[in-house]
Order: structure tokens, then sequence, then C-alpha cells
């Protein structure tokens, strides 16, 4: 099965938070080619009524309350990624119960894109993440497939995650973003 | 296609292999070995059910591309599977020759 990231809007509001970004710029906290880390994370829903935001604004810690509904799955940091990267990311347990392999958790390959010229910064993110959920009753194979998102940079003055992709079934979510430094 | 052949038959292997290594009587020599050898049937297992994952992910590559993804993007991403999965498939063959 199949399913397409549908955040589109994401983009319009990364440019705008871009913008904000440029207005920092003047400060000098970054500059394209610096070197950028690619921080990923999901979520699973551990509260029915909890509604996942397309763009949460604020640093880690505010990034973290605003998951309150959702428990972590994993946070990945990729140091000095650069243009083309392939970015492997999978937690995932398999577990032998009755001579079968169970599988449960999630795999993701990513390819970053760092388009940045001198005058600006441009960052984008997507790939295919497997949400595995077989054995114990469950048999869930789910192919995420999830199209380039633009992804705010941090180094850039904007503190802000992007939901790249959400699922409905299994209440998993995945966001990003981009941080500069050490 | 090779790797494909290569995988079926390191499958073989491992279903001929089990039933011959864990044979044994229980506190003798044999048995240690036999256990080493479940060990590595266990290992095996593991590896070759990613291998089978890994394999079968090669066709969701065309979804990302339908999906507007760059072609250059995409082939670097089939290019950094297809390296992984000879990786494991390596350590299936090491696997093989241990037991």
């Amino acid at each position: 099965m199949f399913r397409i990231s549908s955040k589109v809007s994401n983009s319009l509001i990364v440019a705008g938070l871009a913008l904000q970004g440029f207005l920092f710029a003047g400060l000098g906290v970054a500059q394209a080619g610096d070197a950028r880390h690619v921080n990923f994370a999901a979520f699973e829903k551990d509260k029915a009524d909890f509604e996942y935001e397309a763009i949460v604004v604020g640093k880690f810690a505010d990034f973290i309350h605003a998951m309150d509904g959702a428990q972590v799955l994993l946070i990945s940091h990729t140091a000095d990624a650069i243009n083309g990267d392939v970015i492997n990311i999978q937690q995932d347990v398999l577990r032998e119960n009755k001579g079968q392999l169970g599988d449960f958790g999630i795999n993701c390959q990513m390819s970053f894109v760092d388009e940045s010229t001198p005058q600006n910064t441009s960052y984008a993110i997507g790939g295919l993440c497997k949400i595995i959920q077989v054995g114990g009753g469950k048999d869930i194979r789910l192919s995420a497939v999830i199209p380039m998102a633009s992804l705010p940079d941090t180094a850039q003055g904007v503190d802000a995650w992007v939901e790249l992709y959400e699922d409905e079934t299994t209440g998993i979510a995945f966001y990003a973003n981009v941080s500069g430094g050490r | 296609m090779n790797k494909i052949l290569i995988a079926g038959f390191a499958a073989i292997v491992f279903a001929l292999t089990v039933p011959l290594t864990l044979q044994s009587v229980p506190g003798s020599y044999p048995s240690a070995m036999a256990e080493e050898a479940a060990d590595h049937v266990s290992q095996m297992r593991l590896t070759l059910k990613k291998l089978t994952d890994a394999m079968a992910s090669m066709n969701d590559f065309d979804e990302l591309e339908k999906a507007g993804m760059p072609k250059a993007s995409v082939d670097r991403m089939r290019s950094a599977m297809q390296m992984k999965i000879n990786q494991m498939m390596d350590e299936v063959i090491q696997e093989i020759h241990k037991l």
C-alpha cells in the first residue's frame, strides 16, 4: 500500500519562514555552504484526539512539548549533510515468535538536497519510509512516499519543524528540519 | 538478477543446513557445535529477512519518481539501496561459510 504526503502547503509555510530567516541573515547567523545537520523525528499518537500540526515553531523543547499526545518513536541527527546525501534511518524490532519473525518499526531512506546559493539557503528532503507492524496479530506494511519538501533552517534564526508525512491508520507522523553549528 | 539467484541459493543452503546441524546429543561436543550453528542460523534468518525486504523495496522507488522526485535523486537512492543489498548478501554468504 502506498501513501503520498499531501503537505504541499508546508512549502508555502517554509517559504514564509525562509523570508523571516532572510531578515535574520543580516545578523550573520548562517551562510550558504556552511555544514548543515538534518534532523528527523517520528512520532506515534497515544491519544486518539491528538492532532499533529503541519509546522511546529519553537526550540526543541517547544517541539517535544507540542507533541503531548504522541510518543517519540525516534529522533535522528545527521551531522554535516551535503547535497545528494542519502540518509538511512531505521528503528525496528525483529521478534521471533513460534518460528515466525515479526517486524515492528520504521525504515526510512531519505534524499537530502541542498540548493543553496551564495545569496540564499534552500534545503529539501524526500524519500521513502516503511511503517512495519507485522506480528502479534497485525499485518501492516505501509510504504510512505514523501515528495521533496522544503526544510526550515534553525541556523537562519528560524526554529521550526515541518511535518513531512502523517499516516492516519497507525497515527505515525514524520517531522524534519535543518540546523547548523556544532 | 544474479543477486536474486544468489539470495535464492542462500535460502536453499539455509533450508538444507538447519536440520543437519541441530541433530546432536545434549552436553556433547557436537551439541556445542550445534548451538553455535544455531546462532549462525538465527543470525542468518534475521539478515535474510532484512535482505528480502530491501530487495522488495527496490520497486518502491518508481513511486517516488511518479510523486515528482527528480530522477537524479531517485537514482541515487536506488544505488544506495543496491549497495545495502550487496552488503547484506555478503553477510549471508559469510554466515553460510560459518556453518
